[in-house]
């Protein structure tokens, strides 16, 4: 019979919540007990079984009944540009109206050992558009990109426009590194967060992210890269994809979602979300 | 656990603080008569929800309920919404209760068939669907208060402290619960495999 202090230990060791002594204990437990190993090895299996326990499928309706019952309507539509080809550089008109804009990125990567990437690596790009719920006003130019299995790959080109703020995000495959631009300019202000592991990426520019920062921009936490800006912020963020990585993918996943995954042949190894609240995302 | 779901709960962590501040935007215009911001919440959460909902209360029919009335309730308060919390553990919050209440009165917990999961038809998911009608019904034999608190760790991926905002619980409460609730789900999961033999 396990101690009953010793069933708690093993459930918090399996969600990672054991100081350095208990930690200890457990360890030793563990390599003295069979009970506990089987004990922990079942407890890990029925959480491994929870974790992945499908979603309950949707009621067909289910939210068009809400919407229905709130007075609320669903004017956006979906479109699947599965391996578009993107052959267009558009130039967005800012309209005039002041409005704040805040805008948010996020990026999250996992803190694993980097290493260049060959050039044989090649970048894709499929995903769904969310159309704009109003026009969007631009004047379009020609632009032309690489092909898809050149080194040096645009992989998506991102927009996102409201009254009074316009912003583009420009992922391109430059050789062994992935570079993101960030292009935002507003009436009246920007915030914007960054945030990932610092050994995973660095700022291009800015080319620190404590000593030369641009003046308009304000670091407010070093952990979590804060950076506050008025008019426009322009930003520049070079990322290096784990070793072994293959493919790169972009895809807005929702309205305000874009998602970037780094795979090798079988499995995604990384992936970074770019949110952007409230906005819509066009690929361009 | 394993590399791969730290690294997701890292990113869930991650998304979590961007999402309140994306949320706290769709509030606003909400509040001030914006219906579509309202749509998009709806859009967002009535997945979730409604997964959450169907966790509790094991009836398809009054998961949709609950998560009809869960928006209806949170949309009539939403002046009442405080934006330094998180609009999801809010109307989590209100879910919960909701699906207690209902799963309370109807005295009622479907034993699961599978049909209600989402469909997939590799065998390694055939597979995995019997496992979850399996853990379904383990789950029916739990008191309410255990499976929410199981359904909001594992299905909806929440940190012990987002589980105590939603639950209004200390965070100790939730952590020795959820031990509880876990070695209960595993004696009736252990107890069906025997009964199988």
């Amino acid at each position: 019979m396990i101690d009953e202090e010793i069933l708690y230990l093993i459930q918090a060791g399996l969600e990672d919540e054991l100081d350095s002594d208990e930690q200890q204990r457990l360890l030793q437990t563990l390599a003295h007990s069979a009970e506990a190993r089987q004990y922990k090895a079942e407890l890990e299996q029925l959480m491994t079984t929870l974790d992945q326990m499908p979603a309950a499928a949707l009621p067909a309706g289910l939210e068009a009944s809400i919407l229905t019952q709130i007075g609320g309507n669903t004017n956006h539509r979906v479109t699947d540009i599965a391996a578009p080809p993107r052959q267009r550089l558009r130039q967005w008109l800012v309209p005039g109206s002041a409005l704040a804009a805040s805008i948010c990125l996020a990026i999250g990567l996992s803190q694993v050992m980097l290493a260049p990437l060959g050039t044989s690596d090649m970048g894709q790009i499929s995903g769904t558009i969310v159309q704009p719920k109003e026009p969007v006003a631009s004047n379009a130019t020609e632009n032309s990109i690489s092909a898809l299995d050149n080194p040096e790959t645009n992989i998506g080109r991102y927009s996102t426009h409201v009254p009074g703020a316009h912003a583009e995000f420009v992922l391109n495959r430059a050789r062994q590194h992935l570079t993101l631009s960030i292009d935002i300019e507003s009436d009246t202000g920007v915030t914007a967060w960054v945030q990932a592991p610092a050994q995973r990426f660095r700022f291009i520019a800015p080319s620190s992210t404590e000593t030369q920062l641009p003046p308009s921009l304000t670091l407010v936490n070093s952990g979590l890269i804060h950076i506050q800006s008025q008019g426009s912020l322009q930003l520049d963020v070079e990322l290096e994809p784990l070793p072994g990585t293959t493919t790169i993918d972009a895809k807005v996943v929702a309205t305000d979602i874009l998602q970037v995954t780094f795979t090798n042949a079988s499995e995604i190894i990384d992936a970074i979300t770019i949110k952007i609240p409230n906005k819509s995302l066009i690929e361009k | 656990m394993h590399a791969h779901q730290l690294f997701v709960r890292r990113c869930l962590l991650v998304d979590r603080e961007l999402e309140k501040h994306r949320d706290a935007l769709l509030v606003e215009q909400g509040k001030n008569g914006d219906k579509s911001a309202l749509a998009e919440l709806v859009g967002l959460y009535h997945q979730p929800v409604y997964n959450l909902a169907y966790r509790i209360v094991g009836d398809v029919e009054m998961a949709s309920d609950v998560t009809q009335s869960t928006f209806l309730r949170a949309f009539e308060k939403l002046a009442q919404f405080n934006p330094e919390y998180k609009f999801f553990s809010w109307i989590y919050r209100i879910a919960t209760n909701e699906a207690i209440d209902q799963a309370k009165s109807r005295d009622r917990f479907t034993a699961t068939d599978g049909t209600e999961l989402a469909a997939s038809d590799t065998e390694a998911a055939i597979f995995d669907q019997q496992q979850a009608v399996r853990v379904q019904r383990a789950l029916g034999k739990l008191s309410e208060d255990y499976r929410t608190v199981i359904s909001l760790r594992h299905f909806s991926e929440m940190s012990y402290e987002d589980i105590s905002e939603v639950l209004v619980l200390p965070v100790k409460t939730v952590r020795s619960r959820l031990y509880s609730a876990r070695q209960l789900l595993k004696t009736h999961l252990d107890s069906q495999e025997h009964s199988f033999r």
